[in-house]
């Protein structure tokens, strides 16, 4: 088990707009949300969990090119 | 046998000599000698065969560079194959082999490679040996057995290894000049390391009268070494080799020890890292180029002066630039006849060419060797002129020296991201400055001038801007190759020759990255460092383009190998994958369980008794759940516990079905989701009261449900009143489980109440059972009437006896996973990882009836997906076989009719197989296209691999008790 575990590109999830409608179908901005990312070739926020330690998500800005960390923030 | 010692000369102590034996034979050499200049001196030539065409091979380089002395050394447990014999350290009673050669190395049989060479070009076997394809089987084993380095050891390895974590200022890597200023540079206050890969710091660069500030260069180390060895922040690590740059400026370092800790690990997080690495020698290109006696120049200054090895008598020196006079002007002073030195270029330095003149040493310029001569040593070489084809001279000599300029050490600069650049003057590829934290000083950059190496390392050192190298060194391009001519070697250690890149080049492959992997140059133990360049040249003359153009494949971690062992560092035995066990676990061992991993837990997968089968006591005890009682051990369970007004909403949002109305001391099933619709987990979550609950989970989805709920906190709904905590570990947990279960129970504690009024279905109970204080979950996973008894960890092992005890009247097993696995097939329940395998949602498990309209929940959007209602989804069903007495193959594929074309649709596969017991028959979950629609209809189940098709029926997943009477009375 390692200290750290990644938790994806930090997006904001979609909510409200209509009721939610179970014959309709999800929608862009949901596709959006669940499939789609820009793989940035430079700077990447995403989260990350300190799942061995304070247990806190927590926001990293990371350049994908060289991994050197930009920033860190709260989630 | 020409290599010899002189009386006198070399840093070994001659006062103490060592006994060590090669290839059967004892000879004599010295502390301070490495088993290379050692066998030099004992005037041993031929110390290996080449891996594919099994040439006779000797020595050729100093250090980590040396592609042909690869050696076994010892025996036993301790035995080490594949290593330099340049950097095996002379210690008494050493005992080394040659590998690849076999009966000797003298005679080997394998040489007889050497008259198929031109069937075995390198990627011989991507194009050869292709028929008939039936018998590649046989090629390959009888290939693989051709080839091949040494034996690995075949016992345990008795030695310690550990890794040690470091951070520091400073790192400097390489103690030779550069590095040694870069480090007596530091600020006074900093942590510094430096290491290097030799056993004296000074490194290979620099003569030892090289003059430093009016001192000897000896003097010099001598002096910088005292001060560092004074700072109380310093670190000097000689015998250590810098393997690998890690982002973050993490450094992987192995350090050679003797005694029982045999290698250490340094993993150093450094501020700041200067590489002051050094360079590798290149040698230039000529037929049988890789003849015993055919050498390094520097190499045979290094044997020379550090070790009084002098590895010939009669020389020749074939050189592009001024160093490789400096090697004929040593040698000649220590009484070797210097036959000629070949010069590829048509003038050389004034004071190079006055200084040969004195010596009385013939000068060859614009000159070439064509090849080497000689049957298992150099005897001679043929040299003529490079424009004009005029009548070439032979020259006697049994030790031909090449220096064919410098390439940078630079690999550690290229490994987390950093950028070569080719310089045409040194005709060598350096490091770029603004491509990498690294900075790099010394020949490593391209400088070779002594002044100015120890002005950037000083400047670097101090963390101030390095001044641009003088150039002093000046190369001319090695000559273009020869045609049609005897093999010349571009990589010894895989036998690559000049002659395999240019056809790889005509096949097609013009990325040296492609080159490189087809024809494996540069991919042996010695990565290379003899080869990078010259085969660069070779391909890009071969595509006519520059070698500018072509550039430099790129160097990945490790820079040399680095055994298992070091890597493994104190994580084995025992400590190589911690075991988490639960507290019934001595019990479990004593009572002849059999272990599985799940995860990192050990649980018991059944109990053995009396010499029964595996098959037979899961069977025993699947049956005796059913039919008197079982109890198992389910302390693995993932437990949370959630406090806080708001916790209903939390798992509202968490679950597909809603919490707002449990009642305490009920408990509810729920399941979860990702956000893609896909489920997630399952479990039990019980209110304790209207601000505290108790959540259960799969034991291997512990850890992932508490990140999600804790991320549903923090991020999804900050404003939630909830606190969580992980509390897996304080609970253990039992299950006792059959219709005798409450009758176990009531005699156990006639005061706790297990009767349906008091402890109804999903329902809990606190109290104490068996006088441990106990909260008693009635839920099942077997199908039975079942008490979940959750107990502080501390005391599980207690109430485990206690039930134990009790139990013998009522018929009492004790059941392991594989039971428990029988027991819910039989129920038809789904697991993570089997029925719920990242593919399934809600609907095709059956369960879309608990999906709350009400609420949004993590993966409701997605459930409305077009595909994810299609009519073929693969829904779970059960299946049974159509003839009673035949298994159904494990992870079978489902199919209509036994497959005959040669693509058959598939139309699903089997999840989860068990015989059993209970109904006396094999039966399956698996999930079918259309499954639940196609009730009663006939598949087969398809394992074409164990070359079954079994007929089955598709019917309710649910095999035993369909309504759930037995669990709710």
């Amino acid at each position: 088990m390692a200290e750290f575990s990644y938790g994806g590109a930090d997006l904001i999830r979609p909510v409200g707009g209509p009721p939610l409608d179970p014959a309709s179908p999800p929608g862009e901005a949901w596709d959006d949300f669940v499939y789609r990312r820009d793989n940035a070739a430079g700077a990447h926020t995403e989260l990350w969990f300190h799942a061995a330690g304070c247990r806190r998500w927590f926001a990293v800005r990371r350049d994908t090119r060289t991994n050197v960390i930009l920033a860190e923030t709260e989630a | 046998m020409s290599g010899w010692r002189p009386a006198a000369g070399g840093r070994i102590d001659r006062h103490r000599p060592i006994r060590f034996s090669f290839n059967g034979r004892d000879h004599i050499g010295f502390e301070g000698d490495t088993l290379a200049s050692a066998l030099i001196a004992n005037g041993v030539d031929l110390v290996g065969r080449s891996f594919k065409y099994h040439r006779p091979r000797g020595i050729v380089a100093y250090g980590s560079d040396e592609p042909n002395a690869l050696v076994q050394v010892g025996n036993g447990a301790r035995s080490e194959p594949n290593l330099k014999a340049t950097q095996v350290r002379l210690v008494p009673g050493l005992v080394a082999r040659s590998q690849n050669c076999w009966p000797s190395v003298r005679f080997d049989l394998g040489a007889v490679n050497g008259f198929i060479a031109p069937l075995i070009p390198a990627g011989f076997y991507y194009k050869m040996f292709k028929w008939p394809a039936a018998a590649w089987p046989l090629y390959e084993k009888l290939i693989r057995n051709a080839a091949g380095m040494g034996r690995a050891p075949s016992l345990p390895d008795p030695d310690r290894y550990e890794t040690v974590h470091r951070h520091v200022d400073l790192l400097v890597i390489g103690g030779g000049a550069a590095g040694l200023a870069a480090a007596d540079a530091a600020p006074p206050s900093a942590r510094v390391l430096l290491v290097d890969d030799q056993p004296d710091l000074g490194g290979l660069g620099t003569a030892a009268d090289a003059r430093v500030s009016g001192q000897d260069y000896v003097d010099w180390i001598r002096a910088t070494q005292e001060r560092l060895q004074a700072r109380p922040d310093v670190t000097l690590l000689p015998r250590a080799t810098a393997y690998g740059h890690y982002d973050g400026n993490l450094v992987g370092i192995v350090e050679e020890r003797a005694g029982t800790m045999r290698q250490r690990r340094w993993m150093v997080h450094a501020d700041r890292i200067v590489l002051a690495t050094g360079a590798f020698e290149r040698p230039l290109l000529f037929g049988d180029n890789d003849r015993p006696g055919v050498m390094l120049a520097g190499a045979a200054r290094h044997y020379l002066h550090r070790h009084a090895a002098v590895p010939g008598r009669r020389c020749v020196v074939f050189t592009n630039n001024d160093s490789g006079y400096d090697a004929a002007f040593e040698l000649h002073r220590a009484g070797v006849e210097i036959a000629g030195i070949v010069d590829a270029r048509a003038g050389a330095g004034e004071d190079a060419t006055r200084r040969a003149a004195a010596a009385g040493i013939p000068r060859f310029p614009a000159h070439r060797v064509l090849r080497s001569h000689g049957r298992r040593r150099v005897a001679g070489c043929t040299v003529q002129p490079i424009d004009a084809a005029t009548r070439p001279v032979r020259l006697a000599c049994d030790l031909l020296l090449t220096a064919g300029g410098w390439t940078p050490a630079a690999q550690l600069f290229a490994h987390a991201g950093g950028r070569l650049r080719y310089d045409e003057e040194i005709a060598a590829v350096v490091p770029d400055p603004a491509s990498s934290p690294l900075v790099a000083v010394g020949a490593c950059a391209g400088a070779f001038d002594l002044a100015s190496c120890i002005a950037a390392g000083r400047a670097a050192g101090a963390g101030e801007a390095v001044p641009a190298p003088a150039v002093t060194i000046v190369v001319e391009p090695s000559p273009a190759p020869l045609p049609r001519t005897a093999k010349q070697f571009v990589d010894l250690q895989n036998d690559v020759t000049e002659a395999d890149l240019r056809l790889a080049v005509r096949e097609g492959y013009r990325s040296v990255e492609h080159v490189k992997r087809y024809t494996t140059l540069g991919m042996g133990t010695d990565q290379g460092k003899l080869v990078g360049l010259n085969g660069v040249a070779v391909i890009a003359a071969a595509q006519g383009v520059t070698p500018a153009a072509i550039g430099t494949s790129r160097p990945r971690p490790p820079f040399a190998p680095v055994t298992f062992g070091t890597m493994a560092g104190g994580f084995v035995g025992l400590a190589a994958a911690p075991a988490r066990t639960t507290p019934m676990h001595g019990w479990h061992q004593a009572h002849s369980a059999f272990f599985a991993n799940v995860g990192s837990w050990r649980r018991p997968q059944f109990y053995r008794r009396n010499g029964e089968t595996d098959v037979a006591a899961v069977n025993r005890e699947a049956l005796n759940v059913r039919r008197n009682v079982g109890l198992t051990d389910v302390s693995t369970l993932g437990k949370i516990d959630l406090q806080g007004a708001h916790v209903a909403q939390l798992l509202d949002h968490a679950y597909v079905n809603g919490w707002a109305t449990l009642k305490p001391y009920r408990c509810r099933y729920g399941v979860m989701l990702r956000e893609d619709g896909i489920v997630l987990d399952d479990g039990t979550t019980t209110r304790l009261s209207d601000d505290r609950w108790f959540m259960t989970t799969t034991t291997g989805n512990a850890e992932r449900v508490l990140a999600n709920l804790e991320r549903i906190r923090q991020i999804d709904l900050p404003d939630l009143d909830v606190t969580l905590t992980p509390v897996t570990e304080q609970w253990g947990a039992m299950a006792v489980a059959g219709p005798r279960a409450i009758d176990l129970l009531r005699a156990l504690s006639p005061d706790f109440p297990v009767d349906t009024a008091a402890l109804p279905f999903m329902g809990m109970a606190e109290g104490r059972l068996a006088g441990i204080e106990a909260r008693v979950l009635r839920v099942s996973f077997s199908g039975e009437r079942a008490y979940e008894i959750y107990t502080r960890s501390g005391e599980a092992l207690a109430m485990w006896q206690a039930i134990v005890a009790a139990g013998g009247p009522f018929g009492l097993m004790p059941y392991g996973t594989e039971a428990m696995m029988t027991l819910r097939i039989e129920k038809g329940l789904f697991v993570p990882g089997f029925e719920a395998d990242g593919r399934t949602t809600p609907d095709d498990l059956g369960v879309s009836r608990m999906l709350s309209t009400k609420k949004d929940f993590i993966g409701r959007r997605s459930l409305t997906r077009a595909a994810f209602t299609a009519p073929d989804r693969r829904q779970l069903v059960g299946l049974m076989p159509v003839d009673p007495t035949q298994a159904i193959p494990r992870g079978a594929q489902i199919v209509r009719e036994v497959p005959s074309a040669p693509l058959t649709p598939i139309e699903g596969n089997v999840t989860s197989v068990t015989f059993s017991p209970n109904l006396d028959r094999w039966i399956a979950l698996a999930l079918v296209a259309g499954g639940r629609a196609a009730v009663g209809e006939r598949r087969i189940a398809a394992s074409p691999l164990t070359n079954e098709f079994v007929p089955v029926t598709i019917c309710n997943p649910i095999f035993i008790d369909p309504e759930g009477a037995r669990l709710r009375d």
